[in-house]
């Protein structure tokens, strides 16, 4: 009966149930606020240990989907309420029901006004990010998809900086225009095959479609990720989304929404057309070095803290596509290994950020400097997530890029010389970074008044950087559970390449 | 166990039994009307609404088998029983709207109005179930001449009168424009009887090429896209939403739209079937004109009413892509969309009312700025729910899943995409990105910026219900999609 259970669902339908609950609470009251936030909290820390319990119920040792919950929900195109987990979505839905909690702890008394629409958005999103990781059926993944842009839109345009109204629409359009014609693309598929089940949909759609109808029903597919990754050229929405939406936003943002789109070609793009997939490679390889070069180097000139991180964020997004995109299982591997670790570092660095912005309401460089005199437990935790982000040894970042520029070397060497380089360029900005706002003298009275961490902010940071260090010394943590996952997913492609692990 | 009852009194089983009863009802309820006088109106209106809902009740008993003595003339079966079912329905629902506009306005309540809208409600409702196109002619007259006179009822305000004008000079034209054409294609068929053209004109050795039909064919679907208000014929439909009293825009807005898609479609799928391949780019060309002018259009809107106008002709673009599919799936799919576009404009209007109503000042000026979005400014402070609850049918509109209008365009896309429209699809699927632009406009308004002007606390509670109802359908809709699309699928199959 317990392996009947829906757990899926029920990762689902929590936070949904918290927020409910959140919105019940009528009164304005600062006592009504803070319960408020422990009710979506706690809400969070159950959605967190109900994943750990999935967690420990999925085996990893088999490849496939498990927890598997199927209801036709459109009768005549048998689309479905279709949920799973294999161990790549495991993990990234670990990684989005930690990271809630603590986005919403980091929230508290940092959002001044309508703090229940905030929980309620916050809650809302996490239930519809669970769920696009879950969706084994493309309409229903579109849906979770495509409504995420409603939370996401409320926290930039509500509680973001001075151009938040601009930034939010920015971000709506691009990601409905890309999604716009994934949506035809989806409609184009399952009414030609009959059916949106995506286990079935891999092994019919070679048949149905001419390899040129693949094509292009692969270049929709392809908008609508890399506007989500984002991918160069359309990532211009990323920095002014980061830069306006709150500390949490950008959280959030940085560390599991722009897993979308990865995933979105681990899950569909690549088992749905490998050959079409296999046919564009060479373009979104290159369009990935472009990334991370031009990220680099964008990132370097920027004076807004927010926005080189924002850079960073697509550059090593470039890596993750990249890795995809080498079509062999260490590329795999090393692109989610490296969507996982860029969801905690990313995470790690904006919420460093927003300490110093409560602190000092600016994220402008200039102002800053010499921050480690007032503020050396900071300054410590800070340098751990700097480097992991530059890829040091031992810290989660080196695996992920070293494994990613190992898979591309073995297929086409002059591309890793290039992509090696934004690693330079990277490490460049991030150190020159550290040591303008960490180092150097202190120039006002307002950074030596600056008091160090608190207690709630320490508990907040300090699991981050245990991860990024855990992550690097022993990644077999994770790659114990995604291997099997790989090789399935490769097996299946029909490539005629072999693989070895 | 109805239709075992209806059986019994064939009466009841006429084909036009719904339309007898409304004339009877009308000329009654007119005679009243004269007699009492204006302050009567509210009383009229209630009795107005008990006549539709025992029409409702009396077309549901209908069947495609009743009794039909005048089947040259009327046609009856499932899909004109639907479609007739949606108009009495949306006129019910316009005049349950109006009852509670008549509360706060006191002055400009006729006690025509109810009277006129049965009128119109008898000229849709013969209209759609029309077998020639003399019928068909003459209950569109009797509806748009209906209809000029609601838009031109607040003689007081200068708006309404040259919105009235407007709409009478170009429908009259129009009117003209539908003679025209259905003379050229009585001249060149040899018939105006739907059946008759059916099998006389699909028989004959020059049928595809006769380029007299084809040209009647094109003046009467250009009046009928008048009617539509698909670009290019739609110049009309801002100035007449804005100007018109606001339960008039919702009453013209819905049930007109229902009947002239309906009759649209019987035309092109059952005389002239085989012309319209002749007609398909010219629909093309409409329907993406419609979509792309309907979008763009209302981005510089200020005016809640124009805004909808225009987002109006961009959903009737979408609508028209149906039609243009020309499959069952398409037939489907443009039902679907217009219940839940109906429950989507009910849904607007409802709100734009409980706004106005809300705020009780007499002056016009202050009302009209009430239509301005920029008036719903921190909506989401002043009223949090129903700022949440209008951006839902927000978002339903610029079909963001899993609300209703995500449904509603997925049906479409599934319908032309069948037939192979990809570059139509995309066209459409681009218009509607620049949708979400205009419809997110009013969400950042409620919710972004800062509000001045606070609204009283209330509102009718008709109103209330009707606007809840909406956004609730619009909402739970994507829980079980089935219930209504296969109730429309089941109402529609066997007719073609």
């Amino acid at each position: 009966m317990i392996m009947n259970f829906h757990f899926l669902t029920l990762l689902l339908i929590l936070p949904v149930i918290g927020a409910f609950f959140v919105y019940l609470v009528r009164n304005n009251s600062q006592l009504a606020e803070e319960n408020m936030t422990f009710v979506a909290f706690w809400c969070s820390v159950i959605t967190f240990l109900v994943s750990v319990i999935v967690f420990a119920k999925y085996d990893p040792t088999q490849a496939g989907f498990q927890l598997v919950e199927n209801y036709v929900w459109l009768k005549d195109l048998d689309v479905g309420y279709r949920l799973g987990v294999d161990g790549i979505s495991m993990l990234l839905i670990l990684l989005t029901t930690a990271i809630m909690p603590i986005c919403i702890i980091s929230s508290k008394g940092v959002i001044k006004h309508k703090t229940k629409e905030f929980l309620v958005s916050f809650l809302l999103l996490e239930s519809f990010i669970i769920g696009s990781f879950a969706a084994l059926d493309l309409v229903l993944f579109y849906i979770f998809f495509e409504i995420m842009l409603i939370p996401m839109f409320l926290i930039i345009g509500i509680w973001g900086g001075k151009d938040r109204v601009y930034a939010a629409y920015k971000f709506f359009l691009y990601t409905f225009f890309g999604s716009i014609l994934f949506l035809i693309a989806i409609i184009v598929i399952v009414s030609k095959a009959g059916t949106a089940d995506i286990t079935i949909l891999h092994r019919e759609l070679a048949n149905l479609f001419s390899f040129e109808a693949q094509k292009y029903l692969w270049l929709a597919f392809f908008i609508a990720f890399a506007v989500k990754i984002p991918m160069w050229p359309v990532h211009t929405w990323l920095p002014d989304a980061h830069v306006q939406a709150p500390t949490t936003g950008s959280v959030v943002l940085a560390a599991i929404l722009l897993k979308m789109g990865a995933y979105g070609f681990i899950r569909f793009a690549i088992p749905l057309f490998p050959e079409a997939s296999f046919y564009f490679k060479d373009m979104v390889i290159i369009l990935s070095i472009l990334a991370i070069i031009i990220a680099s180097l964008c990132a370097f000139w920027q004076q807004d803290i927010k926005k080189i991180i924002a850079y960073s964020s697509v550059a090593h997004m470039g890596y993750v596509t990249l890795g995809i995109f080498s079509f062999n299982a260490l590329g795999f591997a090393g692109a989610i290994f490296q969507m996982l670790s860029h969801g905690i570092i990313s995470a790690a660095l904006f919420l460093s950020i927003g300490v110093i912005y409560e602190r000092l309401h600016t994220r402008n460089i200039k102002d800053l400097q010499g921050i480690t005199a007032a503020m050396p437990n900071f300054a410590i935790l800070f340098l751990i997530f700097t480097f992991g982000s530059v890829a040091l040894p031992a810290t989660s970042g080196f695996v992920g890029e070293f494994l990613t520029l190992l898979a591309v070397y073995k297929v086409a060497p002059a591309y890793s010389i290039f992509a090696a380089f934004g690693v330079i360029i990277g490490a460049v900005y991030m150190l020159w970074l550290t040591k303008k706002v960490m180092f150097g003298e202190i120039v006002s009275e307002k950074i030596s008044a600056l008091n160090d961490l608190s207690s709630k902010e320490l508990i907040i940071l300090i699991p981050f950087a245990i991860a990024i260090i855990l992550f690097g010394i022993y990644p077999a943590l994770i790659f114990d559970v995604i291997n099997e996952n790989i090789l399935d997913i490769l097996a299946n492609l029909d490539l005629g390449i072999t693989y070895d692990k | 166990m109805i239709n075992s009852l209806f059986d019994n009194f064939t009466i009841l089983n006429h084909a036009l039994i719904t339309e007898i009863f409304l004339v009877i009802a009308v000329l009654a309820l007119l005679v009243c009307g004269v007699r009492k006088g204006d302050q009567y109106t509210g009383k009229l209106s209630v009795t107005a609404i008990v006549i539709l809902l025992l029409a409702l009740i009396l077309n549901a008993g209908l069947t495609p088998d009743s009794y039909n003595p005048w089947s040259e003339f009327i046609t009856i079966n499932n899909f004109i029983l639907l479609s007739k079912f949606l108009i009495i329905a949306s006129a019910l629902v316009s005049l349950l709207l109006y009852l509670s506009h008549l509360r706060y306005n006191v002055i400009n309540c006729r006690f025509e109005y109810p009277v006129i809208v049965l009128l119109a409600v008898i000229g849709m409702l013969v209209m759609v179930s029309a077998n020639d196109f003399l019928t068909f002619y003459l209950a569109l007259e009797l509806q748009s001449l209906a209809i000029y006179i609601l838009v031109a009822l607040n003689i007081k305000s200068k708006k309404s009168s040259e919105a009235a004008l407007k709409y009478f000079v170009l429908g009259a034209l129009t009117s003209g424009i539908l003679l025209f054409g259905v003379s050229l294609i009585y001249g060149f068929s040899g018939s105006i009887n739907f059946t008759h053209l059916a099998t006389t004109v699909t028989n004959s050795p020059v049928s595809t090429t006769n380029l007299g039909v084809i040209l009647g064919l094109i003046f009467v679907l250009a009046a009928l896209c008048f009617k539509i208000s698909a670009v290019p014929f739609h110049m009309w439909t801002p100035d007449v939403y804005q100007g018109s009293p606001t339960p008039v825009t919702i009453f013209m807005a819905t049930a007109p739209k229902v009947a002239a898609f309906t009759i649209l479609f019987r035309i092109l799928y059952d005389p002239l079937k085989i012309y319209f391949a002749s007609l398909e780019q010219i629909l093309a060309v409409i329907a993406v004109l419609s979509l792309f002018i309907g979008a763009a259009g209302a981005i510089r809107q200020e005016n809640l009413k124009r805004l909808l106008a225009y987002g109006s002709i961009n959903h009737v673009g979408f609508m028209l892509l149906a039609i243009l599919a020309y499959n069952i799936q398409a037939v489907q799919a443009l039902f679907i969309y217009l219940v839940i576009y109906l429950t989507l404009l009910f849904g607007a209007f409802a709100f734009l009312m409980l706004l106005k109503q809300s705020h009780h000042s007499a002056d016009s000026a202050d009302k009209k700025q009430l239509e301005d979005i920029s008036s719903f400014a921190g909506l989401s402070k002043t009223y949090p729910a129903l700022a949440v609850a209008f951006a839902i049918l927000l978002f339903s509109m610029a079909g963001i899943p899993p609300f209703a209008g995500f449904f509603s365009k997925f049906y479409i896309f599934q319908a032309i995409l069948l037939e192979g429209y990809y570059k139509i699809a995309v066209l459409a699927a681009l218009s509607a990105v620049i949708a979400a632009f205009y419809y997110l406009k009013i969400v950042k308004i409620m919710f972004f910026d800062e509000g001045q002007e606070i609204f009283d606390k209330k509102p009718n509670f008709i109103t209330r219900y009707i606007f809840l109802i909406a956004v609730l359908f619009n909402i739970s809709f994507f829980v079980k999609p089935g219930i209504i699309t296969d109730y429309i699928k089941q109402a529609l199959s066997g007719v073609f």
